[in-house]
């Protein structure tokens, strides 16, 4: 099995509850444990955070790769200046609920990647 | 537009201990992190309770308001105590290391 589905945000604020929505259903479907599904909507949430999100204008947009492994989610927005202990909390979290996650970027993008594998559910 | 119409989260504060106990409904995120400061800082007490029974969602900027807050009420002396919080709440307060800065009630 191998899925993709692509959500494009507004960069807004209010807007994050639809990708944890998004995360939430996709991961209870995929049979992940309840734990790991909270796990997911936090994680999605940081991603968010992390990949610009809260501001006025701007958009996000976040890609789920589904397969028999687990679940990928890409996120990419505009870079924002962040205080430096919010992004470290965020990275925390990160790291206690994906597998593993990778956060890069350049010319003012920034990319976030969760891994959460089945195995782990 | 831009902004979805339904509310994510509710504040209600309780006083008939003599401390105030705010209570959260809902989700604490980005969008509704900055009505939790608010909140917070309306409450005028030593020792400030909140109640997060029915609270289904914090993040890292909810974390910061909660974080801001008990570091106020310690200059002071005070407390923040923190009730009931649930299985994935109490881990994201780990991590943060807020549990170790709060009195949490289960």
């Amino acid at each position: 099995m191998r899925e993709e589905v692509r959500l494009a945000l507004p960069a807004t604020a209010a807007h994050v509850r639809l990708a944890r929505l998004t995360v939430a259903s996709l991961a209870a479907g995929l049979g992940f444990s309840f734990d790991a599904v909270e796990d997911l909507r936090i994680a999605v949430d940081e991603l968010c955070y992390l990949v610009g999100a809260g501001r006025r204008d701007g958009s996000i947009t976040l890609r789920f790769d589904i397969d028999d492994d687990g679940l990928v989610i890409t996120g990419e927005g505009e870079a924002r200046a962040q205080p430096a202990d919010a992004r470290r909390l965020s990275e925390q979290i990160l790291a206690a609920t994906v597998d593993s996650y990778e956060l890069g970027g350049s010319d003012g993008r920034v990319v976030c990647r969760l891994v959460r594998l089945r195995e782990s559910t | 537009m831009g902004d979805l119409p339904t509310p994510v989260a509710e504040f209600t504060v309780e006083m008939a201990t003599g401390t105030p106990v705010l209570v959260i409904s809902g989700e604490i995120d980005i969008s509704t992190a900055p009505q939790l400061r608010e909140h917070l800082q309306q409450l005028d007490a030593h020792e400030v309770v909140v109640d997060l029974t029915a609270m289904t969602f914090i993040d890292s900027t909810g974390l910061g308001v909660l974080v801001g807050a008990v570091k106020r009420l310690h200059e002071s002396g005070g407390d923040l105590v923190l009730r009931h919080p649930s299985r994935s709440t109490r881990k994201v307060l780990d991590i943060s290391g807020l549990a170790q800065m709060v009195t949490i009630e289960d």
